[in-house]
Parts: structure tokens; C-alpha cells; sequence
């Protein structure tokens, strides 16, 4: 009877591996692709959760919700109290999109590579393409600077894993947020992506 | 065994029973449930419809509670709400801790003590439209959500806003809304009806077909159903592909007014389906004929005004007609014929004692900045006059996600969204405000308009200022602008400083971190029946100290000062007038009563089409002769970080009425003037622990419909709290605290 429940659980570790390399990222759940407050530390609080509407894409490469053949998308915004004295983001947002394939993916990768250049081109000095590490499949970044008495900097990277795209943007204020704190960030959600 | 036959013959009559009447003798299975003691099937099996509507609102047991309960109340009172003392006056009723926004208001000409007020109310938990109704001036309010419309489909339309209350002579008032689905692309515009001062109304009604075409037979819902086919349904749409993808046009933005039929024009019905021409049934004809104008988003222009009117108190409307016709200045659109097809925000009025008929819309047919453009009609809104133009709206220099507010776009702000310093709620001047002058004679052709922009800011720092303008001349001149806020507004050096020409697009970082002024916007303008002008607007004159990198969104708080926002109020008083054409080149003394002395006629001829970097007129005008005598309604700050949804949506409008006091007594007689608007006072932060308090909703952000009633020549003196401290309402956490206090004050 021991030895049966032995293979027993052989046999779900080799299922669960196996559905840990399906394909494609499923459309369901896709609450479950973005970042969570666990994944955060505590100070942080979500303030809107849910699927992307219009409003989230509106005047953007991005912004038909049909496009690519596109499933479905989700996302979830999170911040914390803080002062310009406040080390690491104060705002965070958290965003997947799931395709129909891969090459539904990928062609929204290109969206954002031409939103960042858009960005970039009208942004002034602050905001530009920035390189950033591997993450999924490919990923890309940007960084802009909002002027002020205290400058604001944003980060914001976008990768495609399979036939997803996600993306993390992150603020906080000049000097007190960097790029590696945001690279954490979005290799965490990778880990949600690749597990699912 | 004949025994027995007689059993199954009785078995076999209920099957064919429950067949005929259930849908099926097995959809029933807890019949026998008490034999077998089965759970009872229950849930949507039960539900049924009830499609009476709410004609009958004189029900003998309706209202004869005179006191509400109150609820347990677990909370510790925190400063904010300390501090927010006052005699303004809470009209929504409900303990959701939902907002409400977006307010309107209109009073009773018959019952002076009868207000109704609506306003976007998400006590469900998603937007709905809101009915407020007073019969005491104000001192107390009951609530509700307005009937949904019924669809063919046997469905409601649920998703409702955009709400105008509005009484017709006869003491009927009207509700102008539209109503949607979130999830695809039906939508469409109605109105409901109330007999009874604004506390019930009518169920509005899409009418099911019951017979092919051409014939109307048509009905509501099931036997019985009361309503009349098509009652309060303006227009619809039905999506197609049951897919929120713009598959069909989308109605948006309506508003109603109510005005007598023009001389000459007789009551006019119309059919339920065709909206074609019929007689009207005895006894349903209105005093007033109603006219709602609203917008259609399509691939014929984006959007399109349209009018329907009604003269049987919205039971039946006219088919739909596009006015906002056609002008050389809407040429850089592209539209064919030069028509003015990318126009929003319309609103109608109605001269009551000739019902010549105006209605004014914003337009962006142009070569750059936007512009606010007025049609009129003198048979009923059978036709209209090509567009006048009133004068340019300079809101492409407004500060957006697109040209560095980067920060307002991570908190869910559309990116070309209008958003004020140092705040992310939508702030773009969509809806302005017309009114017709109430008086006859001379006065008759007299109408004003008011709008706000951004001409005396840049894409850095906002200072949205609102202006007023006149015509004497039916519509056709116009004499403007005059600021109507009072305080410091100096002009940009270079308004258009980090923008690009005909676009949104740009780069703060171009411009010079000067500030020129504070904001002020979402006005509402009314006229008395003796010429008393008031106009009320949200204005952040009052922060001048909060400090910057603070509160609930730090990197959206960048700049010191106009932050928090107050409601205020602005007086004027015209008693003479005359002509001004379109051929004068000055203001005759008769017609200069609330005209600045800076104020030109036709301002926008100076400045063509394409006005660039400035000045412009509106610029530069000096404090201290301005018209219009200011004053604050509200009597404490408000915090919109703290109205809906993270501080992203305040509403696009607010809203006021003025009337005699007493609607029997003498032209002696004082008038009053009822003040409404959006207001985030207890609103609270997000902010967590989110889980210590069991059953409180997701969001402690919220906004109220406060209202102010004050004299309409001589009022508004001001606060009347004790106390007008900035730091209370700068961050005000959500209460995490639970003490059993038991019911509220007691």
C-alpha cells in the first residue's frame, strides 16, 4: 500500500512538471499572473484589482482590446504612503495580456516598444529605452523623469513570455528608486507566469 | 383499478399542468419536497420580474415612517470628521460608503420648498444613477436609484449617469440619464418621470415588437404590463456582437431642458418604434415640450449632437436630428460639408416666456485648440441655425499622461485625460453651461454661456479659470470673455510652452515652473426671473500651503499649494440690455452689466483659428473690476485623492437652480439659489490595514452630493464652520479602529 502511494505522488510530481511547461499561458486566472500583495512588502496596499478596462491603454499602440487576438488582460496597482524622503517606489502597477499564441504576444511586445518610443521621443532628456536584464522570453524597458521641486522617476518593464506580455511600472521619487528594485519586481511576476 | 385509473388520470392533468405552465413537470422537483424532505430548488427559479413600473406613486402606506433608523456605528469620529462642521447639507442618505458624483438640481416652480437633485451614485456597487428629493428646502433628503429601463430582451439596462433633474412648468419633474453595459456595446438615453416632487418615478421602457413591420404593435413587458411602449426611451442601441469592441454607435452626455412650444407649434406625439408622427391620446400632453440633446459616438464623427423633444411628458419622443450642423470654421475636420461632427457636451435651454431654443457644445473640428459653439431654434427644434462661434476653449494646453504626468497614468488615468496639479481626477472641460435668460421682451434673445480652460495656464501648472459670455442677439454675438473667479490669474508668458501644435502630446519640462494662478472648474450657470446671474464652480483658491511630496499619492503632490477643493459661488445682476450685433465693435452701456472691461466682441476674431502662443483674450484681466461678486458655498476642503476610484473621477459637472421664494408671493418677493455639488470631505484613504474591519467595503474613497441653498442676489457669506484647517483633510486614513459604540449617539 506504501509503495502505491509512492508512485502515486512519482506520478503527480512528473504531471504537475509537465503542466509547469504546457505551451501557452492560459486565459483563465489571470488574477493569478499579476503581482499580489504577498509579493510586496506590507506597506503596500492594492487600490485597484481587476481586468484592464479602456481607460488603461486609451491613445496607446495598445489600446484595442481586441487586438492581436488578444484573450483577455488584468491588473493590479498598488501604493504606499511615503515622503519625498521615502526609499523605493511608491506606486507600483502590475499588468499581464494573454494572446492567442505566441505571435499575438509578440506583436504586443512590439506595442510597447512603440509606446516607449513615443514616450521616449516626446518625454524630453528624462525618458528613454533603457536595457534591462533577461526576463521571459524578451524584455524591454524604459525609464522617464517628471519634472518638479523633487523629481519623480519612473521605470517601467515590459516582456513577453509564451503568448503573454506583462508588464511592471514603478514611481518613486529621484534618487530614492532604481531600476535593479523594479527588475525584482517583475522576475517575481515572471515566476507567476512560468508556474501557472 | 378504476380507483387507480382516476390517480393517474389526476397524475397525468398535473404533468400536462406543470408542462404547459412550469416549462416542464421535472423543472419542479420540490414539489414533493415535504415527503422527502429534498432541498427546496430556489434562487433565480423564484425571481420574477415586476414589470407594473412605478406609475402609481400615491400608495396610502408610502412614507409613513418618520424617522430612520440608524445603524450600529463601530467607528471612532477621526479629526476630519471633527473638523467638518458647517451647515452644508448631505443629500444622498445611504450608509454604502460608495460615492456619489457628478450632481444636478433643479427646483420645483410650483412647491418653492421642493428640490430634486441626481447625481452618479455607485451604492451598488457600480454606477447608477441617483435621485435626492426634498420637500424643505433642503433640510432633509429622501434617496433611491431611478427605475432601470426594461429592454426587449426581458433585461434591464443597469449602468446609469450623466443625470439632469429637471421640473417642467407644471411641477412634473424629469430625469435625463444614460444607461449601459459594462460589457458590451448597448447602450442608449432615457428619462423618468415623477408626479410626486422626485420620490418615485417612472420604470422607462424599450418596447418589445409584437407584430412585423410596418405595424407598431408593440408592448412593455408581460400581460398586464401598464407601462406605454417606448415611455422615457429617448434612443437605444442594441450591441450586435454582444462584445465591448464600439461594434454600434454609443449614446453619451445628454441633457434635458423644458421649455413652452414656441407660437405657432402644436403638441406633437410619435410613435414607439418608428418615433413617427401620431396623435396624441387625451390627457397626456405637457405643459412644456421636453428636449433632450445628446452625444453619438459612431464612425460618422466622434461625436455627433442630436435632439429629440417630447410633448407628452417624455411618454413619447421625436426621431432623433443631428444639430450641430455645418461651418467654415469646422473645415479642419474633414467632415463633409465643413459638419461640426466632433462635438460633445451639449446642453439645450429655453427662453420660457417665447421657447426659442439654444443649445451650446464644445467642438474640436479645428486647426488647434477646441471651441464652444451654440445653435438656436425658433419652431420647436423642427430646425436650427447653422453654429455661432463663442469662443475658442484652450484645452490642449491642459496637462496630461501625454505631456508629463506620467504619475496620474500609473494610477489608471487615461493618458490623455486633463489632469490639475498636483491631482489625477478627470478634469477635461467637457460639459460647460448655457442659460437662456428667463424674461421676455428685450430680454428674450438674451443668453449666456460659461466654460473654463486653461488660457491662463500651461501644461505644467494648470490654472483653469472659468469665463463668461453673453449674446443679446439671439445667439448670433457674442461678448466675452469675462473671468468670472476673481482671484490673482496672471497670464502665461508662453501658455503653449512643451506643446506641440494640434496636439496633446508635449514635454513639461519645457516650461517654467512659475505658477500663475489656482484653479477653478466644472461650472454651472442659472438665471433668476430678475436677472439674477449665478454661477458655482469647484475652486482651489483656498490651498495655497499644502506641501509638496505628501498626502496619499506623494509623487502626484509636486507642487505646493492647489490642492484640496472648495465649492464656490459667483453673483451678477443684469437689468438692462440691448442689441449688440454682429457688426458693433463696442458694448453699449445698456448691454455691459457682468461684462469685464477687457471683454471684446466676438473675441475669437482677433485671434483666428489657430490662436498660438498668446495672449489671448481672457488674459491679463485685472482682479479688481471683475463683475462678479465671489464667495465660498462649502464649508470645509475636500480632498478628490479621496473621491472615486483613487482619486480618478470627481464627476464632469455640478450644478445649481435659483427661484423665488415663494412661487405665489409678489415680484417683491426674495429669490433663492440651491447650490450642488461633488464633494470628498468623508472620503478616506485606501490605505491598509484593509482587514481589520469586518464587512467594510474594499474602498474607503468616496465623494458626496452636498448642497447650499443661499439668497440669489445678496448670499453666500461664507463658511460656516469653525474651523478651515487644511491638515485634516490632507490624509485622512481609512478608520482602522473597532469599538462597539452600539446606534450612533445614543
Amino acid at each position: 500500500m506504501r509503495s502505491i502511494l509512492v508512485i502515486g505522488a512519482g506520478a503527480a510530481v512528473v504531471f504537475l512538471a509537465a503542466c509547469g511547461h504546457t505551451a501557452t499561458v492560459p486565459a483563465k486566472q489571470l488574477g493569478d499572473l499579476v503581482l499580489h500583495p504577498g509579493d510586496l512588502p506590507a506597506q503596500f496596499t492594492a487600490f485597484y484589482v481587476g481586468p484592464q478596462v479602456r481607460l488603461d491603454t486609451a491613445g496607446t499602440p495598445r489600446a484595442n482590446p481586441a487586438r492581436f487576438g488578444r484573450k483577455g488582460g488584468w491588473i493590479a496597482r498598488y501604493h504606499r504612503p511615503g515622503t519625498f524622503g521615502t526609499r523605493g517606489p511608491l506606486v507600483l502597477d502590475s499588468g499581464v495580456d494573454v494572446f492567442g499564441d505566441a505571435d499575438g504576444a509578440k506583436q504586443d511586445l512590439s506595442a510597447y516598444r512603440a509606446l516607449f518610443a513615443e514616450t521616449a521621443a516626446s518625454g524630453g532628456p528624462g525618458a528613454k529605452a533603457i536595457s534591462v536584464p533577461r526576463i521571459g522570453d524578451e524584455a524591454i524597458g524604459m525609464t522617464n523623469r517628471q519634472i518638479g521641486p523633487h523629481p519623480v522617476r519612473f521605470f517601467v518593464i515590459a516582456w513577453r513570455f509564451r503568448n503573454a506580455t506583462a508588464a511592471v511600472g514603478a514611481n518613486g521619487f529621484e534618487g530614492k528608486v532604481t531600476l535593479a528594485e523594479v527588475v525584482r519586481l517583475a522576475r517575481r511576476q515572471q515566476q507567476r507566469l512560468a508556474s501557472d | 383499478m378504476r380507483r387507480l385509473s382516476g390517480v393517474v388520470v389526476a397524475l397525468g392533468a398535473l404533468a400536462v399542468y406543470l408542462v404547459l405552465f412550469s416549462g416542464s413537470a421535472a423543472g419542479y422537483p420540490g414539489l414533493f419536497e415535504d415527503q422527502d424532505d429534498n432541498p427546496v430548488q430556489s434562487g433565480a427559479l423564484d425571481f420574477r420580474d415586476v414589470s407594473y413600473g412605478t406609475t402609481i406613486t400615491e400608495c396610502p402606506q408610502a412614507g409613513k415612517i418618520d424617522e430612520q433608523p440608524k445603524p450600529l456605528d463601530r467607528r471612532d469620529i477621526d479629526q476630519a470628521e471633527k473638523h467638518s462642521g458647517g451647515n452644508d447639507r448631505r443629500m444622498n442618505q445611504d450608509f454604502s460608503c460608495m460615492p456619489q458624483d457628478e450632481t444636478t438640481i433643479d427646483q420645483n416652480p410650483n412647491v418653492a420648498s421642493n428640490y430634486v437633485g441626481g447625481a452618479n451614485d455607485y451604492r451598488l456597487g457600480w454606477g447608477t444613477s441617483g435621485f435626492y428629493a426634498s420637500t424643505d428646502n433642503g433640510t432633509h433628503w429622501y434617496d433611491g436609484i431611478t427605475p432601470f429601463p426594461s429592454l426587449p430582451s426581458g433585461d434591464n439596462l443597469d449602468g446609469g449617469g450623466d443625470p439632469v433633474t429637471v421640473f417642467d412648468r407644471a411641477g412634473v419633474v424629469y430625469y435625463a440619464q444614460i444607461n449601459f453595459n459594462r460589457t458590451d456595446d448597448t447602450s442608449g438615453v432615457w428619462v423618468n418621470r415623477s408626479t410626486n416632487g422626485g420620490f418615485t418615478w417612472t420604470r422607462p421602457c424599450v418596447p418589445i415588437q409584437v407584430a412585423p413591420p410596418p405595424t407598431e404593435q408593440s408592448r412593455c413587458g408581460g400581460a398586464g404590463d401598464p407601462r406605454q411602449p417606448g415611455d422615457g426611451t429617448v434612443g437605444f442601441i442594441q450591441d450586435n456582437d454582444s462584445r465591448l469592441n464600439g461594434s454600434v454607435p454609443a449614446f453619451d452626455k445628454e441633457w434635458l431642458t423644458a421649455g413652452p412650444r414656441p407660437s405657432g407649434v402644436n403638441p406633437q406625439c410619435f410613435t414607439p418604434l418608428a418615433h413617427a408622427p401620431t396623435v396624441c391620446a387625451s390627457g397626456v400632453v405637457g405643459v412644456d415640450r421636453l428636449y433632450v440633446t445628446y452625444s453619438l459616438f459612431s464612425g460618422a464623427g466622434s461625436a455627433q449632437i442630436f435632439v429629440s423633444y417630447s410633448d407628452d411628458q417624455a411618454r413619447s419622443w421625436s426621431a432623433p436630428k443631428f444639430i450641430a450642423g455645418a461651418a467654415a470654421f469646422c473645415a479642419a475636420g474633414g467632415r463633409a460639408g465643413n459638419e461640426c461632427d466632433d462635438s460633445q457636451g451639449s446642453e439645450p435651454t429655453v427662453n420660457p416666456t417665447t421657447g426659442q431654443l439654444w443649445v451650446g457644445f464644445i467642438n474640436g473640428d479645428t486647426t488647434d485648440e477646441d471651441q464652444y459653439l451654440v445653435v438656436t431654434s425658433t419652431d420647436g427644434g423642427q430646425t436650427f441655425s447653422p453654429p455661432s462661434r463663442v469662443d475658442t476653449l484652450y484645452d490642449v494646453n491642459e496637462p496630461r499622461g501625454v505631456n508629463g504626468r506620467t504619475d496620474c497614468v500609473a494610477r489608471g488615468q487615461g493618458s490623455t485625460r486633463t489632469d490639475l496639479t498636483n491631482t489625477c481626477f478627470r478634469a477635461d472641460p467637457i460639459f460647460n453651461s448655457i442659460v437662456a435668460d428667463k424674461r421676455g421682451g428685450a430680454f428674450a434673445d438674451d443668453v449666456y454661456v460659461v466654460l473654463y480652460d486653461n488660457r491662463n495656464g500651461t501644461i505644467r501648472n494648470s490654472n483653469n479659470d472659468v469665463f463668461f459670455y453673453k449674446s443679446t442677439d439671439g445667439g448670433l454675438t457674442w461678448v466675452g470673455p469675462t473671468r468670472v473667479n476673481d482671484d490673482p490669474s496672471d497670464m502665461p508668458a508662453n501658455r503653449d510652452c512643451g506643446r506641440n501644435t494640434n496636439s496633446i502630446v508635449g514635454n513639461a519640462a519645457n516650461c517654467p515652473a512659475t505658477g500663475t494662478g489656482n484653479d477653478q472648474f466644472f461650472p454651472f450657470v442659472s438665471i433668476t426671473q430678475k436677472g439674477n446671474l449665478n454661477i458655482t464652480f469647484q475652486d482651489r483658491r483656498l490651498d495655497t500651503t499644502s506641501p509638496i511630496g505628501s498626502g496619499e499619492w506623494p509623487t502626484s503632490k509636486t507642487e505646493v499649494g492647489n490642492y484640496l477643493v472648495w465649492y464656490w459661488g459667483a453673483q451678477c445682476k443684469i437689468t438692462t440690455t440691448a442689441t449688440v450685433g454682429p457688426t458693433a465693435t463696442d458694448v453699449p452701456s445698456a448691454a455691459s452689466q457682468c461684462v469685464a472691461p477687457e471683454a471684446v466682441v466676438n473675441p475669437t476674431a482677433a485671434t483666428g483659428f489657430n490662436p498660438g502662443a498668446g495672449p489671448v483674450p481672457g488674459n491679463g484681466q485685472s482682479a479688481a473690476t471683475l463683475p462678479f461678486r465671489n464667495f465660498q458655498i462649502s464649508d470645509v476642503g475636500s480632498n478628490y485623492d479621496y473621491s472615486f476610484r483613487a482619486g480618478l473621477f470627481a464627476g464632469d459637472y455640478t450644478g445649481n437652480t435659483g427661484g423665488p421664494e415663494d412661487p405665489n408671493g409678489d415680484e417683491k418677493g426674495g429669490e433663492t439659489t440651491a447650490a450642488v455639488w461633488t464633494d470628498a470631505r468623508n472620503g478616506r484613504g485606501s490605505g491598509g490595514p484593509v482587514d481589520l474591519q469586518a464587512g467594510r467595503n474594499p474602498i474607503c474613497e468616496q465623494s458626496d452630493v452636498f448642497f447650499q441653498r443661499y439668497n440669489s442676489e445678496n448670499g453666500g457669506k461664507g463658511s460656516k464652520a469653525n474651523d478651515q484647517s487644511l491638515q485634516f483633510f490632507l490624509t485622512a486614513p481609512c478608520p482602522q479602529d473597532i469599538k462597539d459604540k452600539g446606534v450612533h449617539g445614543k
